[in-house]
Formats: C-alpha cells, sequence, structure tokens
C-alpha cells in the first residue's frame, strides 16, 4: 500500500514508539511514497488489487533493495572468518559468538534485522569445552540477541542430532523466557534422539519455543534450507526475495458461488499477485545492485542462485465461511466436510497456478514460487476478515485430534511454509512423552510444523512469533515497547484473538 | 458382532492412563462402590425413572416408549442430571459396538500409543472387550485395563492374554469392604498373578485417611512388587473435586493434607521402596 507524506509526521511525534521503530518505520514509509507503476511498473489492473486489499503487499516497500529474507550459510564464517569486516575465523567459542553477534548487524531484510541466525548448536557445538562456563556464554549470546535484535521474526534452528550445545540452548532458553530469538527444533525420528525430544518439548511448554519442523518433508521439498522468520521454510545459503499475499477472505466477499470464486476470481487476482512479484524480483536482481554489492554474496554466505519467493495466502477459513453461507450450509471451516472440500479445491487451483507461472530468477526452485500459509503480520483492519493462513478461526476449533487431522490435509500445499499452533495445560508437563506422541502423529499426518505452548504462561505464539501478553498490554496503554513484534502482537490479538485459543487439557 | 456395551465416556486424548498419549473408553456399570468414587454416574446403569429429566435445564433429555433419551446436540455439559440422580448413573451412556468404537479409535490413531479400557470396570464386558482389543491390537496400539482388581481370574483370561497389562487398584485391604462395599481378597491374588505373567503396567492407591487401612494396604502391595522392578507403584490423594455432596459429607473431613500424603512417600522411601509416584 502507498503512504503519503502525513504518515512521516504522525509517526515522527508518536508517543509509543523506540527511536529505532520509528527510523525504520520511516525509512519503509519512504520507500513507499514512490509510484510503483513509475518504479517498478505495475500496472493500472495490478494496483486497483491492492487498493481494493485483495492483494496485501505487506507493506514492502516499492524500490526493493534487498531480498525480504536471507538465509547465511554461518558455516562460512567458521570456516573463513569475514573479509568485508576483518574478522579472522573462530577458534574458541569467544570468537564465534562475538563474531556471530558482529555479522548478525550486517544481515539485510525486510525489517533490517536478520530473520536466520543459524543452526546454533550445529556453530557452537565443536567450540564447547567445558559445559558450566560455556553455558554462561551461550545464555549470555542468546540474551544479547533478544536485547539487540528487536525483532521475534530472528530466528535459530537447532537438531536434528542431539548435541551439548543443544541442550545447554534449551537450557537457557528455560531460564532466559525472551521472545527471541525464535527457535525451531528440525525433527527427524531417524535422527533425534527421544531424550533431546523430550528436553525440546518440556522447554516448548515452558518458554513456547522450540517449535518442531519436520525435517524429512521439508529437506524433500525444499532440499538444504533454514527455518527463519515466522517459519518459513527457505533455501540455505539463499532466501526469499519477496512475499505478497492474496487475502482470500477478502476475494470471497466479491463472489456470487463457489464456482465463480475458484474459476473467475482466484485466477484473475492470483496471476495479477504473480506478476507484481515477477516485477519486484526483476528490480532486485536488474536493478538494485544488491547482489552486485553484497559481501554476503561475494564470500559465499549466499548467492543469488538460493533464492526463491513466497506466495502466500491469508483467510482460507474466512473464504470458505462466506462460500458454504453461499451454498446454503450452516456449517464452519475446520468442522465441516463440504468446507474441506471448499478449501481443498481452492488451493488446489492456486497450485495450478502458480505452478504454471514461469517466474523470473528463481532457478533454485525450477522457476516456480512457492505456495505460503502467511499468518498475518499487519495491523490493516482488513485482516479481522482473514484468519491466518490455512487455520481454523479462534472459537470453531474442533476437538484437538479432529483439528490435527484438518489441518494436516492443508499442509501439503505450502512447501515454504505452514504451521498450527495447540496451546496446552499444566498438566501435559507431567506427560511429555504424550505430547510428543501428538507431534510424532501430527508428522505422520503429513504436518510441516507444529508448536505448543502452555496457555497461562507470559509468553505465548501470536502467529508464528513470539511476544509476552505483558508487553502488548503495555503497548495497548500507549507505552513504548521495545520490539516491533509486540506491535504486531497487538494488532493481531485485536484482529483474530489469538491470546484466546482452546486450551487441550487432556479431557 | 453386533453386541454393544454401554459406554461413559470416551476421552480421545489422556495423559493420565498409562504411558503416552492414549485414548481412554470408559464403560458404564462397577461391582463396587467406592467411598471416594469421583465418577460414581458409572456404577449403575440407568432405570429409567426420568427425575433427570425433570430437571435438565436445556431440555436435553425426553421419555420415549418409558425409555430416557438423551440428545447430545441439546445439552450444555452443565451435569445436572449427574448430580441429580439417586441410583449414581447417568442418563447419557452410549450403546456402541466393536466397529462404532474401532470407527472413534481409527480417527485418534496417529496420534495415541494406545487405548486405556476404563470405567467402570471394565472387566465386567470381558467377552466384548477381548473382541475389541484383538481388533485395536492389529492397528498396532497397546491396550491397557484399568481394572479394581476383582474379576475371575481363569473366566477373563482371554482379556488378560490379549492386553498389554493392567493398571490396578488396591484400594485397601482389611477395610475394603468399608471402603469398597465388597469382602473378597482376590484383587491381591490377581496382583499376585498379574505380576507373576508380567501384565501389570502399575499399581495404584487412593490414599484416604481413617476409612481404610492405608499402612498395611502399602505394606501388602510394596511386599508383592518386590522382584518387579519395573512396576511402579502410583499412590494419588483423594480430593473431593468430583465427589457428590453426600459423598463430601460422609468422608470430607478424612481428606489428607499434603504433607500427610507425603509422608506416606517418606515412610515408602525409608522402608526401601523407591519406584512410586504421588499424585497430590
Amino acid at each position: 500500500m502507498r503512504s503519503v507524506l502525513n504518515d512521516l509526521t504522525s509517526i515522527a511525534s508518536a508517543i509509543n514508539m523506540t527511536y529505532q521503530q520509528k527510523l525504520s518505520s520511516m525509512a519503509n514509509i519512504g520507500e513507499r511514497l514512490v509510484d510503483p507503476r513509475v518504479s517498478l511498473g505495475y500496472t493500472d489492473e495490478e494496483m486497483i488489487y491492492i487498493e481494493n486489499d485483495m492483494i496485501c503487499d505487506l507493506n514492502e516497500g516499492y524500490l526493493p533493495y534487498r531480498p525480504r529474507y536471507i538465509v547465511p550459510d554461518y558455516d562460512v564464517f567458521v570456516r573463513n572468518g569475514c573479509d568485508f569486516l576483518d574478522i579472522k575465523p573462530p577458534t574458541d567459542l569467544d570468537t564465534l559468538l562475538d563474531g556471530l553477534l558482529i555479522l548478525y548487524r550486517h544481515v539485510p531484510s525486510i525489517t533490517s534485522f536478520p530473520v536466520y541466525i543459524g543452526r546454533l548448536d550445529q556453530l557452537i557445538d565443536p567450540f564447547i569445552r567445558d559445559e558450566a562456563s560455556d553455558y554462561t556464554k551461550i545464555k549470555r549470546f542468546l540474551n544479547h540477541i533478544d536485547k539487540t535484535i528487536v525483532d521475534s521474526f530472528c530466528h535459530g534452528n537447532i537438531g536434528p542430532s542431539q548435541t551439548r550445545a543443544g541442550y545447554l540452548i534449551l537450557k537457557a532458553v528455560v531460564e532466559l523466557q525472551n521472545p527471541t530469538p525464535n527457535l525451531t527444533l528440525l525433527y527427524d525420528a531417524h535422527l533425534t534422539s527421544k531424550d533431546f525430544a523430550l528436553e525440546a518439548v518440556k522447554t516448548c511448554l515452558l518458554a513456547a519455543k522450540p517449535s518442531f519442523s519436520n525435517q524429512v518433508m521439508y529437506q524433500k521439498d525444499v532440499g538444504n534450507h533454514g527455518i527463519v522468520s515466522c517459519y518459513n521454510a527457505l533455501p540455505l545459503a539463499g532466501g526469499a526475495y519477496t512475499l505478497l499475499r492474496l487475502r482470500l477472505g477478502t476475494m470471497a466477499k466479491k463472489a456470487d458461488s463457489t464456482k465463480q470464486f475458484i474459476e473467475d476470481i482466484l485466477p484473475e487476482v492470483a496471476i495479477k499477485m504473480a506478476t507484481m512479484m515477477d516485477k519486484r524480483v526483476k528490480y532486485m536482481v536488474e536493478q538494485s545492485n544488491f547482489f552486485e554489492t553484497s559481501f554476503l554474496i561475494k564470500e559465499g554466505f549466499i548467492s543469488q542462485e538460493n533464492f526463491t519467493a513466497m506466495f502466500g495466502i491469508v483467510g482460507l477459513a474466512d473464504a470458505v465461511n462466506h462460500l458454504l453461507k453461499l451454498e446454503g450450509i450452516l456449517e464452519t471451516f475446520g468442522q465441516s466436510i463440504r468446507g474441506d472440500e471448499i478449501g481443498h479445491k481452492i488451493l488446489s487451483t492456486l497450485e495450478q497456478i502458480v505452478d504454471q507461472h514461469e517466474a523470473p530468477y528463481l532457478q533454485r526452485t525450477d522457476g516456480h514460487y512457492l505456495l505460503h500459509a502467511q499468518v498475518g503480520a499487519d495491523l490493516s483492519p482488513e485482516d479481522k476478515d482473514n484468519t491466518p493462513a490455512h487455520r481454523i478461526k479462534v472459537g470453531q476449533e474442533p476437538i484437538l485430534p479432529i483439528h490435527l487431522t484438518q489441518s494436516a490435509s492443508f499442509h501439503k500445499y505450502f512447501k515454504s511454509g505452514t504451521g498450527d499452533l495447540f496451546a496446552f495445560d499444566q498438566t501435559y508437563l507431567d506427560h511429555l512423552d504424550a505430547l510428543l506422541d501428538i507431534i510424532q502423529g501430527a508428522f505422520s499426518e503429513g504436518y510441516r510444523y507444529i508448536t505448543t505452548y502452555l496457555q497461562n504462561s507470559d509468553l505465548i505464539r501470536v502467529t508464528g512469533y513470539l511476544v509476552k501478553r505483558s508487553d502488548v498490554e503495555r503497548f495497548n496503554h500507549n507505552q513504548v515497547v521495545l520490539r516491533d513484534t509486540d506491535i504486531f502482537g497487538s494488532g493481531t490479538n485485536n484482529n483474530a484473538n489469538v491470546f484466546n485459543r482452546q486450551t487441550r487439557t487432556y479431557k | 458382532m453386533n453386541q454393544k456395551i454401554l459406554v461413559n465416556q470416551i476421552i480421545p486424548f489422556s495423559n493420565v492412563d498409562g504411558e503416552g498419549n492414549r485414548c481412554s473408553i470408559f464403560v458404564q456399570g462397577c461391582q463396587l462402590n467406592c467411598l471416594y468414587c469421583h465418577n460414581s454416574e458409572t456404577i449403575q446403569t440407568c432405570r429409567n425413572c426420568g427425575i433427570c429429566i425433570e430437571h435438565c435445564p436445556s431440555h436435553a433429555l425426553s421419555f420415549q416408549s418409558n425409555l430416557v433419551i438423551y440428545e447430545e446436540s441439546q445439552c450444555s455439559h452443565c451435569d445436572t442430571c449427574i448430580m441429580v440422580c439417586p441410583y449414581q448413573s447417568t442418563p447419557k451412556a452410549k450403546a456402541y459396538t466393536q466397529d462404532d468404537l474401532m470407527a472413534r479409535i481409527e480417527i485418534y490413531r496417529p496420534y495415541i500409543r494406545g487405548v486405556t479400557l476404563s470405567g467402570g470396570e471394565p472387566t465386567l464386558y470381558a467377552d466384548f472387550l477381548t473382541g475389541l482389543a484383538q481388533k485395536i491390537k492389529k492397528l498396532g496400539l497397546t491396550v491397557y485395563i484399568d481394572s479394581n482388581g476383582f474379576f475371575d481370574f481363569e473366566a477373563t483370561s482371554p482379556l488378560i492374554n490379549i492386553v498389554d497389562g493392567f493398571l490396578l487398584d488396591i484400594k485397601a485391604v482389611d477395610n475394603i469392604e468399608h471402603l469398597c462395599g465388597i469382602k473378597s481378597q482376590l484383587h491381591l491374588k490377581n496382583l499376585e498373578k498379574l505380576l507373576g505373567i508380567n501384565k501389570v503396567i502399575e499399581v495404584r492407591t487412593v490414599l484416604l485417611n481413617k476409612h481404610m487401612d492405608q499402612m498395611n494396604t502399602l505394606n501388602q502391595v510394596v511386599d508383592r512388587l518386590e522382584g518387579y522392578p519395573q512396576v511402579p507403584y502410583r499412590l494419588i490423594r483423594a480430593h473431593v473435586t468430583g465427589l457428590k455432596k453426600v459423598q463430601e459429607a460422609y468422608i470430607g473431613e478424612a481428606i489428607m493434607t499434603e504433607e500427610e500424603f507425603v509422608a506416606y512417600g517418606d515412610y515408602l522411601n525409608q522402608k526401601g521402596f523407591h519406584n512410586f509416584k504421588l499424585q497430590r
């Protein structure tokens, strides 16, 4: 969405933003003062869908000068150090952690904060000498990240195999109770030991992370990858140029029938979004000079050939609910066989459209965009009618086994990421194996990604990222908060009521 | 097979009825009547007296051909029917065939490690549950029986042989008649027999003051568990939650304080028995 000069004035004088939040906000507004018809060659027909909210460009600017998500291969740093930053290869834990913290400051993204900080346990483990003193260093490192990378889309990975470093990271995560960094265990039943998996389950209940990702499935679909930002699976040593999203809920409001929605509205808007994405990618590769100038490219942390782009959707539940109503069916998505049929029809049609579209500079994914179940990090009131991804609306959730099986059937479409979250009660802390059974069962049914947390904890998953309820509460009372994600958390909860997800008890 | 049994409740995911995530099926009907039973509505089958119909605020209950009919879609799950029932029953129990139950279990199968047959007293339906257990086992799931221990071992052997094990209550020994209304020591004999064939997953005792021989019960169980280090003993503190008012009036003062309860754990430790869990 384009900005106006007045937006700058209101940010400059805002009473509830930090200096850093104002700085990046104003930079983003600046990028959107430009007319994309001029800078990127968007057509009037394409612009209509941004203006009527059917396509949301997540406020990506119209002079895209860096990829949205960057997934550096940090092993390069361990091997070579960094020439540009004049850092030698690490020789011990101190020089490793210090070097990484420096490097993170120089990894761009849509938010200007790094969305991927590496497979932390594998990076750290070779340098572990004395667990007690090394633990203190790891804990300090993680806390440093929380206080300086003030954006909980920042994501670290651990696993699949257990390491001493992996255990120390989990221990620190529980003690710190910080939202950042987000953390994912790359889970592979053949490689992840039961003990490590149970420790991760416990940590997740106590600190709302790590989440569990289906390493086997993602490795098959995306190849070597990192889990970044909310839960995006993106090629390692590459990333994603851009992410736009279809607001299916908004689009469906214009439909007269399910058939008309799927055959007319969906292809029309989806193709417009794909061509806009093409233009963004071309600008980045051909005009921005990012790939010519970044030391990350020159030194082999990333290469342009490893970039893809994400074709997002939100609001499947709202679209299906609307179409069910048009069909005269008094049911809601998540508890309706016809609703599931419509949902699959929408997504398989979209999958076809996206697979047929030839996109530029996308060698890594065979010239095609990857579908993404976007969860919403947008403060737009239009998101009230667009439930995150393919999730069931809060308040319309069926019992857990039905919910798991229903949602599992939709995970297959979203190669660049999807995931569901479930709030559990305290009893599971005494029965970690029961929760691991549920996670393993979800993976066997086709889940890509699953997260749990305790309903009564202060740390909570909004849509994929973490916030503290208390921080969101402060922002709601017009106080300054540290993280941009706390602000998103407030907006998303107001829109989607995510703080009140059904609690799963053992009954 | 069209034979049906009455089922009080099916809990899709339970984390307290044996290891891992399990589906628990609670059958209706029990030959005991324990003072602290917190689901006493599972004890008797419905007499169709109709008292609950008058009290149901959601009009989910009605008489049809002199039978009490329960309409689940109307129910607000307030449990008034259970509270007003003078006969320790419920109008909400439903009859299921083996195939009906299997259809439910199939839905939960990916996420569970097994099924626990509980109640009520599942061994009262040993024939039916033997067939059911055979079908469940074919799905690669384990089957546990949660039993009060009072059953004819020989007659129940087909069920015992097919299932993976028992979660066995030893509710009391000398005071079992006062506590549970049954004059028998069959539960101890069955514990010994089940231990001998490696079919005990866990032994459980609910602890309450005054109405039971706590120390004697603990000693009797622990003596029998000697030689079976893999079998844990779970001590459960009786609570008033879930009790009917009459029960609460009778045993409320006998509920242990947490300190009193934990002392039994200390006693077991002193005795050299450490494989126990305290459920406060």
